[in-house]
């Protein structure tokens, strides 16, 4: 990954300054910015009449139209609404393989930190979340450059380690998540997916009953995919240490078809759940990839 | 070669090895890894297994096949096909006559005839000839019965003793060639005991070679009954003790003939020159050498082949020895001179004559040197014996021609007088290598009686003079000098030599240091030495060139040499058994024939058309180291047939017996090499399923 050099610093993520985070459904907040607020309110932008119901504020009743038409309306306002957004990012001891000069936590650690960036400058309010097997950080969201930076710091303390802890259950911290967050807000979640399929469905189908948005974005190693080890070999889990002797040749077919059927299965509850599932290859450019979406997400 | 079956042990030890060398990799994906080992371990398992049971499995079959394994069924003959290869024995044994005339070498003829006869007709052979080099008469097993059979009678003994484990050795190479699973090694032989040596590293080496064969071969031994009770007079030689053949000169022959048994045996030598019987003797041969002796005096020159034929034994192959020589006319004797005048000449001239008896023997010339170097080439052609009474100074190319005439046959005779050319010398002598056999290089007094040396020497045996007549001779002063590792004395004073003899090529030389005294000259002119003078320049005369007589199976050549063409270069070649028409060939010594096949001894005689070439007579003498046959004693038999793992039998029905009861042999290596290629495929598929 030589786009990569320089790390989380602002000056290099401000290459990506041209694109625009957006939330396409329906986000809440009142503070003014670029995405469209689902609610009709009462602001500067008038968007239509309705007819007043009881309970209405007697505020909101244009007397104008009273007096022209008898009738009582209530004028109702469209405002632009500031974005909740929370990145999470997976931190367990799969997110530190890495068969070439990139391992998948970097990889991640840089999404997170190009949308903490992106969403900072259009003065979203953006927290942060890294998890693990064990324990769990949360930054609250927040809208200062203060805050940004100390997402940035957060994520650069990020790593994954090998370690015997055990594996994350993805579905849990999922659905803890959705707890948390109390308004609707952008998740943009990071990791490698390496965990029950079912399990991270349930936790994902939380999001969306809460009506969060959300963006999965699964980074994987090009080798995980593959399966392309020669000769013997002892694979030994980075989470749990567990070790399996086998003969990955002998493997292959069957390892890829696990392996496809896992993330297809993935990919259509996504589609379900109105969620955006993003695959990344941490041999690719990043920055090829990163525009690639964003520049979709934009056109959509 | 079943030590190969090891090998089974390498795919183990590949497999092992691979899993004791593998890579550590802690692993994002381990989820799929681990539900891909559950859902497959048991069927990977399996298939690993079975892969590794195939690899050793084509391994052991490649190592049992390399075995070339063969399983023998108790059953009768089966109708599979059998590679024979017939040792026969041509040694000279087996020509012993029994009674009825026949002999052990005509009797495994008509067995091996037996054998083609009745063998099967998908049945091959070979046969290889047992001689002292094994002769193999078909480098693979053949079917053609014909071929076999003409091979067999064409057949003929060798007159030398046999090498049968080196002609078993070579039957081992011809079953190599052998298709058949099935194989017979039959040695045809006598009994004797010089065929079978007792070197056990011999033995060791033929049963290793045995080993390398695919399939074992049966052996089996039929011989014939030798004729070992009776005891086997043989000629061990025949020489003649005269330096020259003459007319005038009586001559006597040498037999030598053996008697090896350990009795008395009563006999009859008759003793012929040119099929003419000149003597018979009735003798009692006894254990060990006896000489028979024979004088004879040949009544005109020419060619003439002496035999002696000895009757008292059974065995009559080895009872005649022949030996061929030419009765000269005459010998050109040339004496060369500083001066023609110097009493040198003179007293040669006298003492041949005076010793000749008026018979004349030698053609004496006597010319100065300067005649000599005028005429060299032409001298050379007709003088048989060359005596320089002094050494002038000699031109390189005159030694050279002199080394030419010596080489040949021809004798030279030098005196070393005291007016010698020291250039001469020192070319003669060429530092020990040339003609001469001392060079003079000083002169010494000291008042000695000449001594006689090598008395034992053939040419003091044949003077007519005893050796202890030197010694009524004093010498006073004399010369000295440098003497060649090759030269022989004949005559010393004070331990210093006289006169030396060498041989030189074909010819020899006599090299005479003149004593200084007031009698003598460059030569000892006094009576006493005139028969020694005679004696040595009969000797110097006596050599021929080339060679009458040849060991059985060389070469000899007929040598004319001319100035123009023949009339006609036809010759007629008699041989002891047969005579064939040929012609000479020219080349730059003149015109020859050289004949090679001299395997019959006995006298040989070409006779040229044109009745100005002379006619020669050439003998092969009998060279056998087997008549002093000795039968196998029955101790041995035991360790032969031991080695061989061979039945031994007398008779062809026994033979035949013993390969009808012969077990049948089933050969598998073919099996198994066709399953390890099946199984071969079958890896390979198995590897590619289990790989995807």
């Amino acid at each position: 990954m030589n786009d990569m050099p320089g790390g989380l610093a602002p000056a290099r993520l401000a290459r990506y300054r041209a694109f625009e985070v957006l939330a396409h459904r329906v986000v809440e907040g009142f503070m003014t910015g670029l995405h469209r607020s689902p609610f009709k309110g009462f602001a500067i932008e008038f968007d239509e009449h309705r007819p007043y119901s009881p309970g209405d504020d007697p505020k909101h009743v244009d007397w104008r139209l009273v007096g022209k038409l008898d009738r009582l309306y209530v004028k109702q306002y469209e405002e632009d609404t500031s974005l909740r957004a929370c990145l999470a990012l997976d931190c367990t001891g799969s997110m530190g393989y890495a068969s070439g000069s990139v391992a998948k936590i970097e990889y991640g650690r840089y999404v997170c930190g190009v949308f903490a960036y992106l969403l900072n400058r259009q003065q979203d309010a953006v927290g942060f979340m890294s998890f693990d097997s064990g324990e769990q950080t949360f930054l609250p969201p927040a809208a200062t450059r203060k805050h940004l930076m100390a997402i940035l710091d957060r994520l650069k303390q990020c790593q994954a380690p090998v370690g015997t802890q055990g594996r994350a259950a993805l579905g849990d911290v999922f659905e803890q998540l959705s707890h948390r967050l109390t308004r609707r807000a952008l998740i943009v979640i990071v990791s490698d997916l390496f965990d029950d399929a079912e399990a991270i469905i349930r936790g994902l189908t939380h999001f969306s009953q809460r009506k969060h948005e959300v963006i999965l974005f699964q980074i994987l190693d090009r080798q995980e995919a593959t399966f392309s080890f020669a000769g013997v070999t002892q694979f030994q889990s980075r989470e749990t240490g567990e070790a399996s002797l086998a003969d990955p040749v002998r493997l292959r077919r069957s390892y890829i078809e696990q392996f496809e059927a896992h993330n297809s299965h993935l990919r259509e509850a996504c589609h379900r759940l109105h969620i955006d599932f993003v695959q990344m290859f941490t041999d690719e450019p990043f920055q090829r990839q990163m525009a690639q979406y964003l520049s979709a997400r934009l056109r959509r | 070669m079943l030590w190969a079956l090891l090998g089974m042990l390498v795919p183990v030890l590949i497999h092992l090895f691979n899993r004791a060398r593998h890579q550590v990799v802690p692993f994002g994906g381990m989820m799929f890894v681990e539900s891909s080992l559950r859902l497959r371990a048991r069927s990977l398992r399996l298939h690993a297994l079975l892969l590794l049971l195939v690899r050793m499995a084509i391994v052991a079959l490649l190592a049992l096949a390399a075995a070339r394994p063969v399983s023998r069924s108790g059953g009768q003959l089966g109708p599979r096909p059998v590679s024979w290869v017939l040792v026969l024995d041509t040694s000279f044994s087996m020509l012993q006559e029994n009674a009825s005339g026949t002999t052990p070498f005509s009797q495994a003829q008509a067995a091996a005839l037996i054998m083609i006869a009745q063998m099967a007709s998908a049945d091959d052979m070979s046969i290889v000839l047992a001689g002292t080099t094994p002769r193999v008469l078909f480098d693979e097993p053949t079917y053609d019965r014909e071929a076999l059979r003409r091979a067999l009678k064409a057949a003929k003994p060798s007159y030398d003793s046999g090498e049968l484990p080196a002609a078993i050795s070579q039957a081992y190479l011809v079953l190599q060639a052998s298709k058949h699973s099935r194989r017979r090694v039959v040695i045809l032989t006598d009994q004797q005991a010089v065929n079978w040596p007792q070197d056990d590293a011999r033995w060791q080496q033929l049963r290793r070679q045995r080993a390398t064969l695919p399939v074992q071969p049966a052996h089996y031994i039929l011989f014939s009954k030798a004729l070992s009770a009776a005891p086997n007079l043989y000629v061990h030689s025949l020489q003649r003790r005269g330096p020259i053949s003459h007319p005038a000169l009586p001559e006597r022959f040498e037999a030598i003939v053996t008697n090896p048994s350990s009795s008395v045996v009563r006999g009859t030598a008759t003793f012929s020159v040119t099929g003419q019987p000149a003597e018979l003797q009735n003798l009692e041969f006894w254990p060990g050498d006896n000489t028979l002796s024979f004088p004879v005096t040949f009544a005109a020159p020419g060619p003439k082949v002496c035999s002696v034929k000895i009757e008292g034994d059974r065995f009559t192959a080895d009872n005649t020895a022949h030996l061929a020589l030419k009765v000269e006319e005459t010998v050109p004797v040339v004496v060369v001179n500083r001066n023609r005048n110097l009493p040198e000449a003179a007293f040669v001239h006298e003492a041949l004559r005076a010793a000749d008896d008026d018979e004349r023997i030698f053609t004496i010339s006597n010319i100065d040197f300067a005649e000599f170097e005028q005429n060299l080439t032409t001298i050379l052609q007709h003088a048989h014996v060359l005596v320089f009474t002094d050494v002038p100074s000699l031109r390189q190319y005159t030694v050279f021609a002199l080394e030419q005439f010596v080489q040949q046959g021809n004798g030279l005779l030098v005196a070393c007088g005291p007016e010698s050319s020291p250039a001469g010398l020192a070319r003669l002598y060429k530092g020990g290598e040339g003609l001469i056999a001392i060079h003079p290089t000083e002169e010494y007094t000291i008042p000695q009686q000449a001594t006689p040396a090598l008395v034992e020497s053939p040419i003091w045996r044949r003077a007519q003079m005893p050796p202890e007549a030197l010694r009524t001779v004093e010498v006073r002063r004399c010369r000295g000098g440098e003497e060649a590792e090759t030269s022989q004395r004949l005559a010393e004073i004070a331990d210093r030599p006289l006169i030396s003899y060498q041989r030189y090529g074909h010819g020899s030389t006599v090299t005479i240091l003149t004593p200084l005294s007031a009698e003598w000259s460059n030569l000892p002119l006094t009576a006493a030495f005139v028969p020694l003078l005679h004696t040595l320049i009969l000797d110097l005369g006596s050599s021929e060139q080339p060679p009458l007589n040849v060991d059985q199976g060389r070469s000899f050549t007929y040598l004319a040499q001319l100035q123009t063409a023949p009339k006609s270069a036809s010759v007629r070649v008699q041989t002891p058994d047969t005579h064939y028409d040929t012609k000479l060939v020219q080349d730059v010594d003149g015109w020859h024939l050289t004949h090679r096949d001299t395997t019959d001894p006995g006298a040989y005689w070409v006779r040229p058309t044109d009745p100005s070439l002379p006619e020669r007579a050439f003998a092969a003498r009998l060279a056998t180291g087997e008549s002093d046959f000795t039968v196998l004693p029955s101790k041995r038999w035991g360790h032969v047939s031991s080695q061989l793992d061979a039945a031994v039998m007398a008779a062809p029905q026994a033979l035949r017996d013993a390969v009808a009861e012969e077990e049948e042999v089933q050969d598998w290596w073919q099996l198994f090499l066709i399953c390890a290629l099946l199984l071969l495929c079958t890896e390979l598929i198995l590897g590619e399923r289990y790989s995807s």
